[in-house]
């Protein structure tokens, strides 16, 4: 298949605002690619590995502007310039083809399986003169391309296709393309995927085998399910009415650290992230804890890991680490084995999703007892290194039905409630016995209970331009808080989250009226704009001039009442830290 | 089997010559000799080499193919004094090359030649001029003209009988002129291209100054150089892509 049809395919998709359209294009796509069905369905998203294959292409954007310039002829400061005005290296590339300097000797025309290989390699490029090879990798591409083919090529070595299209898309799609479009042919594929985790697997399975061919595929050892989520709860007799129609709930606290599904099969054990990323090289710890306790011969199991500091991770009352510091051993590459020693885990299991069966389809209540039945508590040794395994600590309560939100929630639960945040946790999980495992979604099964923090007014005080869709504005933004001793703002944090587009735009309005320098795209603003920011926590942090930083900082409203002096002081945000 | 004796310096500048253009390559291990063809990522420059059976010392060979890091083979090959002697040695059954260089041995991993990208075909080109010329011209022409530019233009007056090389800055300007007194040969057509400075002076660097270089120009169409190597053994020829005109 020629390269440029499938260009066709994004430039049509890219054309439509339509979802129904979209889906209708990549059904047609989808049922003519014939052998190279799994390469489209990956090469539509951009998405050339599954998200728990650990290849990264290692595509940075100073790289591609590197390739594109060694393709074309185009110096470098040209291509800088037409990236300030377009925002995207995309249409960069496709700009310097058009305008290309440089001739070459000999051209061939792309195909479809060349630019997936091509591209796939990249990832495979390590040590002295990788960055080279990529470059060079990608120049080779772009120097077969015209400008529109080019401009497809970047933003798939990038990551970013902009043409619009999701993962529910592609799953209407696969639904309309080999079986009849239904909701319930919808379903049966969104389930397929949500077990599976590959669409490429899916489309085939959906063309050659139908519906009951999906139905047969299954939660598979060493392929991770993506995870079920919690909603959030108000309040504590709010979640349990929610959680318990039946009049039962199980009350779990809710560890602060990294969820983890473990895989194991025999000697075999693998570790993923919530975003399916496998983290096995990283924790030689908990793989010994898996190989000590978990007794099962094939297990999923998933549950929290979390850091604690060496000095009270063997005792009863353990002391949590800051997620800053805990996270830097899911980084971690090199010097993996004394990081164990310096951050110690205990990896909390709360559920069993496949003991030799599947049993995603079975109660909550069935999958705690089998559970119980696949391991046994491993105590932590920081020595070894050797990661802690347990259940996390849960409590069943009765709860009446009829009660209203404002009632008293059983004292089990709120003695948990308080011992889960006196240990520094997060505050406490909600659970419906009687619930099936829903991968990948967030159902009113399961819910979290925490308090939440004070929202604070910030300034501010510089912006980068968004990239991607949101290129156009000024979509990441610093926030500082006021020093009244020195009359001053000090930064706190970078807010990226939480706006709608209308919103965006209109911020992007009122603070491009505010730059006072510009470099590439990012922009120093004079600190006049005030919002109101919701966050989960105050970190330590040597990154911004306040010495602290917010987690998950998200917008809430702006704030035009606000004088940039009447912002949050720098000593607030110095108390909330102390007070968490 | 491909078994071989060279001196050090002789296969430095034979890899150097491929090394300005790619980083991997593929080498046939022909009887009568080697033979390289590669183009570079962007499909802008193109070198085509060949060093005969008799610019080594010995040489046995029966038509192998290999692929290789032409990057750490040149680090090797440069551990070596240059009259120093390499040995070199394909291990079918291992795929590796044996290369000992006075007792220091080193096995070096080749490349599947599968995964490196096709050679080309030259491309068969109608080229009005030939100018014969001195490597250290070409030497002097582009060193000057990367001083004001990044890019030069090669051509030939025909009704003067002139080889000229033009850059042009910002601000300032380069030109040289060479007729037939100051040239070795020259058969004169109209021609005149422009070419990127970066790949010229990649190729300058492997050109020996004191060698005959063969050059043949058009209008806005490639360049081939050609000239000799290892005492008229072996042979290099560069093609470059034209840069576009702006008018």
């Amino acid at each position: 298949m020629e390269y440029a049809e499938l260009v066709g395919v994004y430039e049509r998709l890219a054309d439509t605002d339509s979802n129904n359209e979209k889906r209708d294009i990549l059904a047609e796509t989808f049922a003519e690619a014939g052998d190279l069905l799994p390469l489209v369905v990956k090469l539509v998203r951009g998405r050339l590995f599954a998200a728990h294959q650990r290849e990264e292409l290692g595509v940075s954007s100073s790289l591609t502007l590197d390739a594109i310039s060694k393709s074309t002829g185009v110096s470098e400061s040209a291509l800088r310039e037409q990236w300030r005005e377009t925002g995207d290296l995309g249409d960069v590339a496709a700009w310097a083809v058009d305008n290309q300097t440089q001739q070459t000797l000999f051209s061939e025309s792309l195909t479809v399986e060349r630019v997936h290989d091509s591209i796939r390699e990249i990832a495979s490029f390590e040590g002295d003169g990788s960055q080279q090879r990529r470059v060079d990798e990608i120049a080779g591409l772009l120097a077969d391309a015209d400008p529109e083919e080019a401009r497809y090529i970047v933003r798939t070595a990038l990551g970013h296709m902009r043409v619009g299209i999701g993962e529910g898309t592609i799953r209407d799609a696969i639904a309309v393309a080999f079986l009849d479009g239904s909701d319930a042919a919808v379903d049966a594929v969104e389930r397929a995927y949500q077990v599976t985790n590959d669409y490429r697997v899916v489309a085939e399975t959906a063309r050659e085998e139908g519906r009951d061919g999906l139905e047969q595929l299954d939660v598979e050892l060493f392929r991770p399910v993506q995870v079920m989520l919690a909603e959030k709860g108000e309040s504590l007799g709010e979640a349990l009415a929610d959680a318990a129609p039946d009049g039962t709930a199980v009350a779990e606290v809710k560890y602060d650290g990294a969820r983890v599904q473990i895989h194991k099969h025999g000697d075999e054990i693998r570790l993923f992230t919530r975003r399916l990323e496998d983290i096995t090289e990283q924790f030689p710890d908990v793989v010994a804890a898996v190989r000590e306790g978990v007794t099962a011969e094939s297990a999923i199991l998933d549950g929290e890991l979390v850091g604690y500091t060496p000095e009270t991770v063997e005792g009863d009352d353990r002391d949590p680490v800051p997620f800053q510091r805990f996270s830097q051993r899911i980084k971690r590459e090199d010097g993996v084995e004394s990081m164990a020693r310096e951050v110690p885990v205990v990896a909390h299991l709360f559920d069993c999703l496949y003991d030799g069966e599947t049993l995603i389809e079975r109660p909550f209540e069935t999958r705690i007892e089998r559970l119980e039945a696949s391991f046994e508590d491993v105590s932590v040794r920081p020595d070894e290194p050797r990661a802690g395994l347990e259940h996390s600590r849960t409590v069943r309560a009765e709860v009446d039905p009829q009660a209203d939100d404002e009632a008293d929630p059983p004292e089990a639960v709120t003695d948990l409630y308080r011992e889960a945040l006196d240990a520094g946790h997060e505050g406490l999980m909600i659970k419906n016995p009687t619930a099936t495992y829903q991968p990948g979604t967030r159902v009113g099964r399961m819910l979290k209970v925490k308090p939440t923090m004070e929202p604070l007014d910030l300034v501010v005080s510089r912006a980068i331009y968004s990239e991607g869709r949101r290129s156009d504005w000024l979509g990441r933004l610093y926030l500082a808080c006021y020093d009244d001793d020195a009359e001053e703002f000090r930064e706190v944090g970078r807010l990226s989250t939480g706006y709608t587009d209308e919103e965006l735009e209109e911020l992007t309005d009122r603070l491009e009226e505010l730059i006072v320098s510009r470099d590439g795209r990012a922009v120093e603003l004079r600190p006049e704009v005030v919002l109101e920011v919701e966050y989960e926590e105050i970190q330590r942090s040597e990154e911004y001039d306040s010495g602290y930083a917010l987690r998950f900082p998200r917008f809430l409203r702006r704030r035009e009442t606000l004088d940039p002096t009447d912002a949050d002081s720098l000593a607030r945000v110095e108390r909330l830290y102390d007070e968490q | 089997m491909f078994k071989a004796i060279v001196r050090a310096e002789r296969l430095q500048s034979t890899l150097d010559s491929v090394g300005v253009l790619v980083d991997e390559c593929k080498i046939h291990l022909d009887e009568g000799g080697i033979e390289i063809r590669a183009v570079d990522p962007a499909n802008v420059g193109m070198v085509d080499l060949s060093l005969d059976a008799d610019a080594f010392e010995s040489y046995e060979a029966d038509g192998g193919l290999i692929g290789v890091n032409l990057v750490r083979l040149q680090d090797i090959a440069g551990m070596a004094d240059s009259d120093q002697l390499v040995e070199l040695e394909l291990d079918e059954e291992t795929r590796k090359l044996h290369i000992s260089i006075d007792g220091l041995e080193y096995t070096l991993a080749l490349i599947d030649p599968e995964s490196i990208r096709e050679e080309p075909d030259l491309p068969d080109l109608d080229l009005s001029s030939t100018i014969v010329i001195e490597g250290r011209d070409i030497d002097r022409a582009v060193t000057a003209a990367d001083m004001v530019s990044d890019h030069i233009e090669l051509g030939v007056d025909e009704a003067d009988g002139v080889f000229y090389v033009k850059a042009e800055g910002d601000t300032d300007d380069v030109h040289l002129e060479l007729d037939g007194d100051d040239l070795i040969d020259l058969v004169a057509g109209e021609a005149s291209s422009l070419f990127s400075l970066d790949y010229l002076q990649d190729m300058n660097k492997a050109i020996p100054k004191d060698a005959e270089v063969t050059m043949e120009l058009g209008e806005e169409f490639p360049v081939k150089l050609h000239f000799d190597i290892a005492e008229g053994e072996g042979a290099v020829t560069y093609m470059l892509a034209p840069r576009i005109q702006s008018n």
